[in-house]
C-alpha cells in the first residue's frame, strides 16, 4: 500500500517544480529524460536554493517500521526541531546527518524518549514504533527503551564487569530465567559485537579498563543483549581511531540483518559507507531525504549540496 | 617607511614581551611567598596549640599512687563475724595504715591532714579486694591507693613548694611526709586508669571522662542513625526526583541557611520542641542525638547532592537507554557511585556534632552527672560539655584533666577524619 512512487512528499513551497522529480524517484529516475511525457525536462532538476518548511526527497520508505509525523521539539522557548516527518525502515540503516546544533541528536532522542530527561523538553506530532504511538500514556518509557536501544557518542560502560555491563539489562528485564541463560545472553551479545574473542577471559574485570573502541563495542553488545527492535547510534565513532570505527561500522553492517539502525553522524563517508538512507537536517529542519547514493551524488537542495561538498558545517 | 615600521613593530612586540617578563617573574615569586608564609603561620598556630595541649595535659595521664599496708582486721571490719561490703569501715582501715606509717602524728588536725593525702576514694579500693577475695580477711595486705588530688600536682610540680604556705593548698607538714613517703618507695606514678574508667566527680583524682565518652557515643548514634538516612533520602530526591523549579531552589536556598544557622539555636530549637512539647527527657543522649540530627543534616545533604552531582550523566543516560527505571538507575548506579562522597560528608557532619557544646547546654546535658549512661534516656553529658565543666572547675587538678579531654576529643576527631580520607580514597571508582 505504501507505494513509494505515490506517496505525497512535502515539497519546499516557493518551489513550483512539477511533482514528479520531488515525488521520491530514485536516482534512476530522476536522471532519466523523460522527453516524451514531458518534452523539455531538464536532465538534472535545478537544485531546491531555499530554506523553508518542508522537506525535499522521499520521507517515506517501503517498509516503515518507526514513523514520525509532524513532530516538532521545544527546549522551553527554543524550538529545536520543527515539524519533522520522517519514516523509519525495518532493518535499514538511516543516517542523520547536518551541521552542529541541526537537531539531528533531538530528534534521535526523540525516538525512545531520552528526551523525558531533559523537564523543559515538549515534544508534539506523533511518533509509533510499529503502529504503536512511543508517546501516548499507555506506554511505558522504561518498556520503550527496551525495544529501541541507544549507543552514546561517549563510550559509557559502566564501572562494573564487563559481564555485569552486558548482563544488566537483561537482568531488570528479566529476560534470563537462571544464571546459565544469562550467560549464553551474555556470550551471544559479545560475540555479536565482536568482543567476545578479546575479552572472553576476563570477563569479570572492570568494563571501563578496555580501551575506547573495546567500550564502544561492549556499549554496543550492552545494548543488543536487551534485544531490541531499533538500536539508536549518537555519533558512536566520534571519540575513536580510524581502526576502531572500521569496526564499529563493519558491526553495523552485520546488525542491520535483524535491526534498524537509526545513525548520527558527522562524517559524510561514514554515512556513505553504512547507511541506505540519508536525512540532513539543518536548524531544526529536516530538508532532505532520500537513498544514500541518490544525496550522495545528486542532492536535491542546495543546503545538502553545501554541506556534503563541505561548504557549511 | 612602511616595511620599516612594520620592522619596528616587530621588535617592539618582541622587546614588550620582553620587558614585561621582569615584572611577571617577581609577581609570581611574590605571590608564593605569601602563600608560603599563609601556610607556615597556619602550621606555627597548630604547632602551638597542639604543644601547649600536650604540654599541659600529658601529665594527666599519669597519676600518684601511695603503697599502703593495710591490716584487715576481722574485729574491725566485720565486727559480728559477718563482712557487710556495703557498711564495714574501710576508711578506718586507710587512716590506720596511714598512722601506722606516721605513728607519731597525734594532733587530731594533723591527722586530718594526714588522712588527705590519699584520695577519699581509698576505703574503696580496699572494698573491692575485699569483694574479689573474702579470704584476705585477717591478713595485712600491701596496696597502692590514689594520692589525693593535690598530693599528685605536687608531685608533677604544678604546686610550688617553695612558697609560703599559705598560698598552697598543701601544708608544710604534708610536704614533709610526702618527702618521707618518698624516700620510703611508697610513691608511683602509674597510668590514671581512672580518668578513663570512671564518670566525672568532685574530686580530681577519681574524676575520668567515661560517662562523658559513652553520652557522646550514644548522642552520635542516635544522630547518625537519624541524620545519615534522612539526609541521603533528601539529597537523592532533590538531585534525581524533585521537579527544578522555584520551590527546588528555595528549598536549596534553606538547606543551605540551615547549614550556617548558630548551634545554639537548634538546642532552643531541641529545648522547645523535644522537652518542652514532646516531654522527652532532659539530659538525655536521645535528645541530643535528635538535636545533632537536625544540625547535621544539612551538612550530610548538602555533600550527599554534591556527591550524586559528580556522578557523570553518561552513567545515568546508559541505564536509562537500557530501559531501566529512574529507581533503578538511581540505585544500580548512582547511589553506589555517590556512596564514598555521601559517607565522606556523614563523617564530617559528625565529627562536627561530636565537637558540639552549645545546643548541648540548652537541652541540659551540662549537668552533673557521675554514673556512666548505660542507654539512650539515661541522664549524660558530651565530651565537649564535660570540657567545659572541667575549665570551670577551680581545683588546679581540673587543669591537666581538662587538656587531657581535649586530647582525647582531638584524638577522636581526627580518627573520623582519617576514617573520611581513607574511605574517600579507598572507594573512589575511576570511570
Amino acid at each position: 500500500m505504501r507505494m513509494l512512487q505515490t506517496r505525497e512528499v512535502e515539497v519546499a513551497d516557493e518551489q513550483p517544480v512539477p511533482s514528479s522529480e520531488y515525488a521520491g524517484g530514485s536516482l534512476e529516475a530522476a536522471n532519466t529524460p523523460k522527453g516524451d511525457s514531458h518534452g523539455a525536462a531538464p536532465r538534472i532538476p535545478d537544485r531546491v536554493t531555499e530554506f523553508g518548511p518542508g522537506t525535499v526527497g522521499n520521507v517515506r520508505c517501503e517498509n516503515p517500521f518507526m514513523v514520525a509525523e509532524n513532530v516538532d521539539v521545544f527546549y522551553g522557548d527554543i524550538h529545536a526541531i520543527k515539524n519533522v516527518t520522517l519514516e523509519i525502515g525495518q532493518k535499514e540503516v538511516i543516517a542523520l546527518i547536518g551541521p552542529s546544533g541541526c537537531g539531528k541528536s533531538t530528534f534521535l532522542r526523540c525516538l525512545n524518549r531520552m528526551n523525558d530527561t531533559i523537564e523543559s523538553a515538549r515534544v508534539t506530532g506523533s511518533i509509533t514504533l510499529d503502529g504503536q504511538d512511543i508517546y501516548s500514556k499507555s506506554l511505558d518509557p522504561v518498556a520503550l527503551r527496551a525495544r529501541v536501544g541507544m549507543v552514546f557518542q561517549k563510550p559509557n560502560p559502566f564501572p562494573k564487569s564487563i559481564y555485569d555491563n552486558v548482563a544488566y539489562g537483561p537482568r531488570i528485564h528479566g529476560l534470563a530465567a537462571d544464571r546459565a541463560e544469562l550467560d549464553e545472553i551474555v556470550h551471544k551479545s559479545l560475540d555479536r559485537a565482536g568482543l567476545l574473542k578479546e575479552v572472553k577471559d576476563r570477563l569479570e574485570e572492570p568494563g571501563t579498563g578496555l580501551s575506547g573502541g573495546q567500550q564502544q563495542r561492549l556499549c554496543i553488545a550492552r545494548t543488543i543483549a536487551v534485544n531490541p527492535e531499533v538500536i539508536l547510534m549518537d555519533e558512536p565513532c566520534s571519540a575513536l581511531d580510524p581502526i576502531a570505527t572500521a569496526r564499529i561500522e563493519d558491526l553495523m553492517d552485520e546488525l542491520s540483518a535483524d535491526y534498524s539502525i537509526v545513525i548520527v553522524t558527522h562524517s559524510m563517508q561514514q554515512a556513505a559507507r553504512v547507511s541506505k538512507r540519508v536525512a540532513y537536517f539543518h536548524l531544526g529542519q529536516l530538508v532532505e531525504v532520500d537513498e544514500t547514493d541518490q544525496v550522495f551524488t545528486n542532492p536535491r537542495h542546495k543546503l545538502t549540496e553545501d554541506y556534503i561538498t563541505g561548504r557549511i558545517g | 617607511m612602511n616595511k620599516r615600521a612594520h620592522k619596528r613593530n616587530v621588535q617592539t612586540t618582541r622587546e614588550r614581551v620582553e620587558a614585561g617578563l621582569g615584572r611577571r617573574r617577581r609577581k609570581e615569586v611574590t605571590f608564593r611567598a605569601m602563600g608560603m608564609a599563609a601556610t607556615t603561620v597556619g602550621v606555627v598556630f597548630l604547632l602551638v596549640f597542639f604543644s601547649s595541649l600536650i604540654q599541659q595535659g600529658a601529665s594527666a595521664f599519669r597519676q600518684t599512687f601511695i603503697q599502703l599496708d593495710v591490716v584487715l582486721a576481722e574485729d574491725e571490719l566485720a565486727p559480728g563475724g559477718e563482712l557487710d561490703l556495703a557498711y564495714a569501715d574501710f576508711d578506718g582501715v586507710v587512716r590506720d595504715a596511714l598512722r601506722d606509717i606516721f605513728p607519731d602524728v597525734s594532733d587530731r588536725r594533723d591527722r586530718r591532714q594526714l588522712y588527705r593525702l590519699v584520695s577519699i576514694a581509698s576505703g574503696f579500693e580496699v572494698r573491692d579486694m575485699l569483694a574479689d577475695d573474702p579470704q584476705l580477711i585477717g591478713t595485712t595486705q600491701s596496696i597502692w591507693v590514689p594520692a589525693s588530688a593535690n598530693v599528685d600536682m605536687l608531685i608533677k610540680g604544678n604546686i610550688d613548694a617553695t612558697l609560703d604556705e599559705s598560698l598552697r593548698p598543701v601544708s608544710d607538714k604534708q610536704v614533709e611526709w610526702i618527702r618521707t613517703l618518698g624516700e620510703d618507695g611508697r610513691l608511683e606514678r602509674r597510668f590514671n586508669m581512672a580518668l578513663f574508667s570512671n564518670g566525672d566527680s568532685r574530686e580530681p583524682e577519681l574524676a575520668g571522662i567515661k560517662g562523658a565518652l559513652m553520652g557522646s557515643f550514644y548522642m552520635l548514634m542516635v544522630t547518625l542513625l537519624l541524620a545519615f538516612p534522612i539526609g541521603v533520602a533528601a539529597a537523592v530526591y532533590l538531585e534525581e526526583f524533585a521537579p527544578k523549579n522555584r520551590w527546588a531552589d528555595l528549598i536549596e536556598v534553606n538547606i543551605n541557611n540551615l547549614a550556617a544557622v548558630p548551634s545554639i539555636v537548634f538546642g532552643l530549637l531541641g529545648l522547645a520542641v523535644f522537652i518542652n512539647w514532646m516531654a522527652l527527657p532532659r539530659s538525655a543522649p536521645l535528645v541530643g542525638g535528635l538535636v545533632l540530627s537536625l544540625l547535621t543534616l544539612p551538612v550530610i545533604i548538602i555533600a550527599s547532592r554534591a556527591a550524586i552531582q559528580a556522578v557523570p550523566p553518561s552513567i545515568r543516560e546508559a541505564a536509562l537507554g537500557l530501559g531501566a527505571s529512574r529507581m533503578q538507575v538511581v540505585f544500580h548506579h548512582v547511589m553506589p557511585l555517590a556512596l564514598p562522597g555521601m559517607l565522606t560528608g556523614a563523617i564530617i557532619g559528625m565529627s562536627r556534632a561530636l565537637g558540639e557544646s552549645a545546643p548541648l547546654l540548652m537541652i541540659g546535658m551540662v549537668a552533673f552527672i557521675v554514673d556512666v549512661p548505660g542507654g539512650f534516656t539515661d541522664p549524660a553529658t558530651a565530651l565537649p560539655v564535660q570540657i567545659y565543666l572541667w575549665a570551670d572547675s577551680p581545683e588546679r587538678a581540673f587543669a591537666e584533666r581538662t587538656s587531657a579531654a581535649i586530647i582525647v576529643l582531638l584524638g577522636f576527631l581526627l580518627l573520623m577524619n582519617l576514617a573520611a580520607v581513607i574511605m574517600r580514597k579507598r572507594m573512589e571508582r575511576r570511570w
